[in-house]
Order: C-alpha cells, then structure tokens, then sequence
C-alpha cells in the first residue's frame, strides 16, 4: 500500500513536469497599440460634409455634374477623436456604386488620405464606400456614404 | 518544438519505468486462426480488437492472429472482416494462454451487424454497447468521402456543416461545433475547426481504419461537453501489438466532380520488439462541379503523413508518433463579404507518445497514459496586394498540449469494469489581423465510469469534474457590440474560471430474444471557448465580424434519451428519441447589423439563451433474401431558443439557426461473393424552421449507387468501390451549408476507390 502511494506520487509528480513542459511552449503575445477607426469624417476644404460613426451616417457628399472636387478622410478612433493613420502602412480605397461617380486616389505626404471625386451626370441614389487598408487587408469599410449630384447650370469645371 | 516533442517521450518513458515494475503479474497470450463457416478455409486481412484494452491485430496470410500479453480478466474479442459477420466473444483466462479457432459466417449485413458469442450468446445486457458505433471495413470504403464528415454523413442522425470542398465537420442531431469532440487515436484534433464554418477538420479519414462514435457515459472520459458525441478516428499510429512481418493497405482513389484524386498507403512492420507504423497520404481537388455550374475557389491540396515507433515488452508498450497535416484550400467568394474568395494555408504538426502498463494487481489492471503537443497555424489570404505578394486578412495560431492518464481496474464488487483518470489540456491562441486578443485556456478533469449488471440490466455511469481556467493578457474597456449598441452592459476584458461537475447514466435492459431497451441522461458542461469569451475582429471566410462576450456563462444542457433495439441474425433495427436541454445556450447570433469598423460585414455576437434541441432517430436493416439487404432510416430534429421581452421575461420561443432537416434514407444492396451493388436514396424535407436572418432551403431527393467487388489472392486482397453520388445530377441545398443561399452541392460524381491490403 505504501510502495503503491509512493509510484502514485511519482507519477503525480510527473504530470505536473509534463505539464511545465508542455507549457513552456508558447505563441508569441506581442501586439503593438494602434488607434482603431469606428467611423470617419470626409471633408472639403476643412469642412466635414458627411460622417459616419456608430454605423450612424449624417451628411451627404454634394457635387454638380461636371464638376471635380477633392475630399480628404479623417478617421474617428473609439474615443471620438479624429486621427490620420500611418500613410506608409495604410492606404484608402474609394468604391462608387454608378458609374456616373468617379474618384481618383489624389494621397500624398502632405495631404495623405485625399481623392478627387467627379460627376459626369447626374441621378438619384448615389453613394461611394470608403475602405481603409493596412498592409492591404481591409481594416475599416464604411457604409454607403451619399452623393448628391445636381444639374450643372453651367459647363464651368471648378477645383 | 522538436526539443519539446523529445523531451514528452523521454517523460512518457521515465513513468512507465516505476510503473512498469507492477507490470510483472500473471499475464496471458491470445492467439488463434481465422476460418469461414462454410469452406474452413483460413480468412487473412481480420482485424482483431480486444476492446478492453483497445489492441489489434490483423490476421495473417494463413488466418493467424496473436495478442500477447493480456492482463488476467475478461474482455471482449472483436473480429471484423469484409464480407462477414462482425462476431464478438467473451475472453476469460487467469493466466493461461488461450488459443482461438474463430469461425466467421458470410453476411451480406453492413458490418456493424454484430453477432455476440461465447457466454453472452443470450445477449446480455453488457454485450449490446448501444452507446457505441463503429464504421468499417466496406462501410468505410462506400461512405469514404474527402473530409470526416462527408464520411459520416450518411449515418443516421448525421449530418455535415460545410463552406465548400475542404471544411466539413459532423454535426449529429442537431449539436456541432464544441459540442462535438473530434479525436483522432483518442487525442484531440487540436485545430480550430470547431470555431468557424470555414476552418477544417485536420484529420484526413482515407487512412482510417475505423472510426468509433461514443455517447453518454464513455464520452465522460474526454470531456463532459461533448453532448452530441465523441467521434474517435482510429489509425494505430502508436501500435498496440507487435506484428508478425510487414502489412498495410494502399489505397487509391479518384473523383470526377471535382477531378480529386488522393492515395494513401498504411505500412506496419516490426523491428526487433518495436512496431513501426507509417502512413503517406495526398488528396487534391479542383474546383468543385454543381448543377448550376463550378463553385469558384473550392479547390484543395492535403497531406497529412506520420510515422509511429512503439516499443512492445511484456509489461506492455511505449511508443511515439510524429505527424504533419499541410492543407491549401479556397473558400469560395461571397458578394457580400470576399467577391474574390479567400485562401487558406494551413499546417500542423503533431507529436504524440502514449504508453500502456499492465498492472493487474489485485484492483488495477492497467494504466493507459499519452501526451500530445500539437502546433496549428492557418492563414486566410484574402488577394494579391500591387507587388503580387498574399495578403494575409487573418492568421490563427494554436499551439494544444494535452495529457491523460487513465487507470482500468479489474473486477471490483459490484463493478465488472471501469476507470477513472485525469485528462488536462492547455491551450495558447493568438489571432492577427483581428482585435481577437491573444489568451490561454487550461482545463482539467477527473473522472470515473463504471459499468455493472443486475440480471439483463447493463448500467453504464460516469461523473466528471472540470476546472477550466480562461485568461487573456488584454485589459480595459471591451468594445464589443454590446458596448455600442447597448445588447448587453459594456464590459471589461477579464479572466475566468469555470468548474463543474458532470455525470451521466446509461441503462439497457434485455428483453430477451434480440429485444433490448434503454436511457442515458447526460448532465453536460462546456466552458466558453476563447473565441465566444474574446474574440472581436472580421472574419472574411466566414462573411462575419465576430464578438465575443468575456461575461458568458458556460453552457449546461440535460440530454435524455430513450431508445430500443432489436437484434437478429437478419434483421438490425434501432429507435431513439432524443432531448437536449439547454441552461445556456452558446452560439454567434447574427444581429443582421453591419459591423461599426466593417459595414460590409454582419456583426455575430456569441450570446447564450435558454434552447431545447430534440428529435427522433430509427434505423431499420434487414436481409429480405439471402442475397438482398435493405436499409432505412429517418432523422428530424427540432431546435428551438427561448426568447424575452425587453425586461427580460420569458416572451417564447424562436427556432435556432442551423439546425438540419428532417431526412430519410433507404438503400437497397445486392451481395454475393464478394460482389455488391446497390442504390441509396435520400430525402430531406423542406427547413422552414430558421433562425433570425437565415434563409429557408428547399426539399430535395437524391440517388446514389454504389458497387463494389472484393478479390482474394494468395497473399493481398483487393477491393474496388465505385459509387455514383447524386446520379441525376439535382440541384440541392444543404441547409447546414455556410453558402447555401449562393450555391447548390455537388451534381453528379463518379468515385472510384481502389485498395489492397497485404
């Protein structure tokens, strides 16, 4: 009975051994903080014309058919605050859903996150999609954002 | 890793040495021949299986088998052989070697026909097993399909969760996922196929020799959440036994709706006193064919190849085996989450070391004890960014270290036979390319099952108890859904420790003449994953954005059955209702909201809700001549979860997503001498019951055929399978498919399969 409590305990001890082992293998844990976007703000000459946040969309792009205007993207981390991510890292993508809406991607260093966006007629219904990548995968992806295209009253192309 | 996988097997060794010195007890030899009832001729290629001690052996060119060094006691000698009647018979020696002449009769049965002999030709209770079933030998082959659950999928109560050719996992009566344990050689997969649609399962069944399926009591010694079952895929890739010279089986094997071809070959030899065990196998595939047209990005290259030693000495055996499972494969694209689809690289590699002591001591009569070290990693590359390098949307790590130890004891009281062991296993997860935070889980479990008699009632009963520990290193606010939308309380990242106590109960009684009837109660226990705890982060192959919950509760469910049987020489027939209650239902409800971070994609947040899964299950095989065997069988499961108000009182309730239709199948098979053929039909009714934003499929009847022919030469016997799935190639929809709502199943598929065994 002893001898047989003494080979249990051996083997006690070797299962927590095992365990130890087993244990000392681990994944690598290190993951560097980055601002997460919840929602962006899309602005002309400094002014937000449409936002997101929360899934909540408010405001609507408005262009005249013919015209070109260029847009910048700021982001909106958790805490509400507007930041520009690491250009080298990330990139935007802008998606129109008509092929009426045209964007060119206008990014640089000094003003990165940038596109024009054109109008060559005009119609109901609308929107652009704006996905931001990081090392190409797609990290946020907005809702449809408006575009509201009016008439032009005259052909003057302003920029 | 290799230091790691060394240093197991030296552990494994150092405890078998102080152990192995009770293993010099009276200890006895089986030994025997193979023969047919009617021509008395020796029958090679038998696979021999004392259940107790789960050896094996294969029967020789002259029929000769042996298993050597059996503790004194009572077991149960199994003896399948295509062609004829699984017979199982009672082995009792005190010590003296027992030599066998088992005689097999021709059947054209399915092999899981089991004729009892010995003293339990009345069938007792101890003898029906009914919590087991075991697949084989040419239902093996018939069935054998490109993933486990395309195998199994044709059993009764089966059925297989899917997104494309590669991912499949079973589902059986309704519960999958977690709450199906996939065990190959009785250890854990360790992949992650139980968290997404999209992830596979990492065990490739073409090399299987058998694969087993336990519930209720038995189950306990894995874990008490498997509530739906334990599916244990049997390769022997530690041998039991040592054999008498070099055999194994090469198998080949083709398919025309995907043009998939695979091969596998399977050799055991012996070295002096070690067993060696190798397998090699590849299976590819290219996109897959439907009625409407090919599935884009369904395509699929595997191989999954090992190699075991084990060490046969009369105190029983040590041994070690090493495996890889490298798979590509492609999630076909959705609209609505990847237009272009999504690649999958995965690898894993296995170490595992098991060993066998026989004790046979006054209580105990052995001790079984294995340790497993598995690496998994996958990635999904979601498209070529402008320098044609992949880019990696999501990578899934998991490095799973598990070790078990169980004790078998003899004949003690009441008690014919039981055990009782210690089963851990500690998890290290990290997730890239999703907020999903990088965690660890141990748990840890004791239990004990014991089974008895009291006249022609068999009692099976086991109680576990589980400490589960889930920590992650992340801290602070947890934006999950609930944070924004207000679904549930915000809340903190946090650790958790859940324990419980589990146990189950299962009873059969013999009627007498082939009748038998039976319940088992299961009381089960499943913590909440690591991904339902913290997972936050968009998942492209599945079309979602996962949320965990680091507040969930674990899941408890009752699970009551009731079934009867009857057994004779030609008939085979079963009945079962079944119940599952559930406290707490674990599951990724889809809030049909798009995603704050990824409005391209719906959010599913991990909730847990009051559910009920039930149903019914009755299977029916008889010979109607002595040639023709007909088959039917029926499943319908219902799944249902509580609903509340918004002050949380009970409102009713509401189907729950992704339960299976109700199905029917019949076959129909002619077989003589070595020659079958046959047609199997089934239909599964129209799956209106859905959960929130899941669409309803439409009825559907199918036809399959199937033949196949067996040939026997001096020393190799051959078989051929070739099977037409689907003959008139219908356009169906499996309701448990991730892409059902964009595309049908297979269309018509020729299969071939051809193996040898020598």
């Amino acid at each position: 009975m002893k001898k047989s409590f003494i080979y249990a305990a051996k083997s006690a001890l070797c299962v927590i051994l095992l365990t130890g082992i087993f244990n000392a293998c681990s994944n690598s844990t290190s993951s560097e903080e980055e601002q997460e976007p919840i929602g962006l703000n899309v602005k002309l000459n400094g002014q937000t014309v449409v936002n997101q946040l929360n899934n909540t969309v408010q405001g609507s792009i408005q262009i005249t058919e013919g015209q070109t205007i260029s847009l910048t993207v700021l982001f909106v981390d958790e805490d509400g605050v507007e930041f520009t991510p690491d250009p080298d890292e990330h990139s935007i993508l802008v998606e129109s859903n008509t092929s009426i809406i045209t964007s060119s991607n206008i990014s640089s260093d000094e003003v990165p996150f940038s596109f024009d966006l054109s109008a060559s007629g005009n119609g109901q219904g609308n929107s652009i999609v704006i996905t931001m990548n990081h090392e190409g995968a797609p990290e946020f992806v907005s809702r449809d954002l408006p575009v509201v295209v009016s008439a032009s009253s005259a052909s003057s192309v302003s920029k | 890793m290799l230091i790691s996988a060394k240093k197991i097997v030296v552990a494994l060794f150092l405890i078998s040495i102080p152990l192995s010195l009770f293993g010099q007890s009276s200890s006895f030899n089986i030994s025997g021949i193979v023969k047919d009832v009617e021509t008395k001729e020796a029958i090679p290629f038998a696979y021999i299986h004392l259940e107790e001690l789960n050896r094996t052996s294969v029967s020789t060119v002259e029929g000769e088998f042996e298993l050597a060094n059996i503790p004194t006691g009572t077991y149960t000698l199994t003896v399948h052989r295509i062609g004829y009647r699984t017979q199982s018979q009672l082995i009792e020696s005190n010590g003296d070697d027992i030599n066998l002449e088992i005689i097999l009769t021709v059947s054209v049965l399915s092999s899981e026909a089991i004729e009892v002999t010995g003293k339990n030709a009345n069938l007792t209770g101890s003898g029906l097993e009914h919590a087991s079933k075991n697949i084989f030998g040419s239902d093996l082959r018939r069935n054998l399909g490109s993933t486990l659950s395309e195998t199994l999928t044709n059993l009764p109560g089966f059925d297989q969760r899917s997104n494309g050719a590669a991912p499949g996992r079973p589902v059986i009566r309704g519960l999958g996922d977690e709450r199906v344990m996939i065990l190959q050689d009785g250890i854990n997969s360790g992949d992650v196929s139980s968290q997404s649609a999209d992830h596979s399962v990492t065990i490739d069944p073409v090399s299987a020799t058998e694969i087993e399926i336990a519930r209720g009591p038995a189950a306990l010694a894995y874990g008490a959440n498997a509530i739906g079952g334990v599916i244990n895929v049997v390769k022997n890739q530690v041998q039991t036994s040592l054999p008498s010279k070099l055999s194994g089986t090469l198998s080949l094997n083709g398919q025309t709706v995907n043009t998939g071809l695979s091969s596998a070959l399977s050799l055991t030899f012996p070295v002096s006193k070690f067993a060696i065990q190798a397998d090699l196998n590849g299976r590819y595939g290219l996109n897959t064919n439907t009625p409407n047209g090919e599935i884009d990005n369904t395509f699929y290259e595997t191989t999954n190849d090992a190699i075991g030693v084990s060490w046969i000495r009369p105190w029983g055996y040590v041994g070690a085996s090493t495996s890889i499972y490298f798979s590509n494969y492609g999630i076909p694209p959705d609209p609505n989450g990847h237009p272009e689809g999504v690649d999958i690289e995965l690898r894993k590699y296995q170490y595992d070391a098991r060993s066998e002591i026989l004790i046979n001591r006054d209580f105990l009569k052995v001790i079984e004890l294995d340790a497993s070290f598995k690496d998994y990693n996958h990635k999904e590359i979601e498209g070529r960014n402008s320098q044609g390098n992949p880019v990696i949307g999501t990578e899934f790590s998991l490095l799973t270290s598990n070790f078990n130890i169980r004790a078998k004891h003899n004949e003690f009281g009441i008690f014919n036979n039981g055990s009782f062991g210690i089963s851990t296993e500690f998890e290290d997860y990290f997730v890239e390319g999703a907020g999903t935070p990088p965690s660890t889980n141990f748990e840890t479990g004791v239990y004990i099952i014991e089974e008895f008699d009291v006249d022609a009632l068999h009692i099976e009963a086991g109680m576990r108890f589980d400490l589960s520990l889930a920590s992650t290193n992340e801290t602070g606010l947890f934006y999950g859904i609930g944070a924004r939308n207000g679904s549930i309380d915000s809340t903190f990242y946090k650790d958790r420790t859940f324990t419980a106590l589990s146990g189950s109960v299962s009873a059969i009684y013999d009627l007498g003449k082939g009748f038998s009837i039976g319940s088992t109660v299961l009381r089960s226990f499943r913590a909440p994953s690591l991904e339902e705890l913290y997972s936050e982060g968009p998942h492209l192959a599945s079309y979602s954005f996962e949320i965990g919950n680091p507040d969930l509760a674990p899941e408890r469910a009752w699970a009551k059955e009731v079934f009867v049987g009857f057994q004779n020489n030609r008939i085979n027939t079963s009945a079962a209702l079944f119940h599952n209650g559930f406290d707490n239902y674990l599951f990724a409800r889809n809030t049909g909201e798009p995603n704050v971070q990824r409005a391209d994609l719906l959010d599913y947040q991990f909730v847990g809700t009051k559910a009920a899964i039930y149903g019914f299950e009755v299977s029916a095989e008889a010979q109607i001549l002595k040639t023709v065997v007909a088959n039917i069988s029926a499943s319908y499961t219902l799944g249902k979860q509580n609903t509340t108000d918004s002050n949380g009182n009970n409102s009713g309730s509401k189907p729950l997503p992704q339960i299976p239709p109700f199905k029917a199948k019949s076959s129909l098979k002619y077989a003589n001498d070595g020659f079958e053929v046959g047609t199997r039909f089934t239909f599964a009714a129209e799956q209106d019951r859905t959960g929130e934003f899941e669409n309803p499929t439409g009825s559907y009847f199918i036809t399959d055929l199937f033949a196949q022919y067996r040939l026997n030469s001096k020393k190799l016997l051959h078989t051929f399978s070739f099977n037409v799935n689907n003959i008139f190639d219908t356009e169906y929809y499996n309701h448990l498919s991730r892409i059902k709502d964009l595309r049908p199943e297979p269309g018509r598929n020729f299969t071939l399969l051809y193996r040898v065994y020598f």
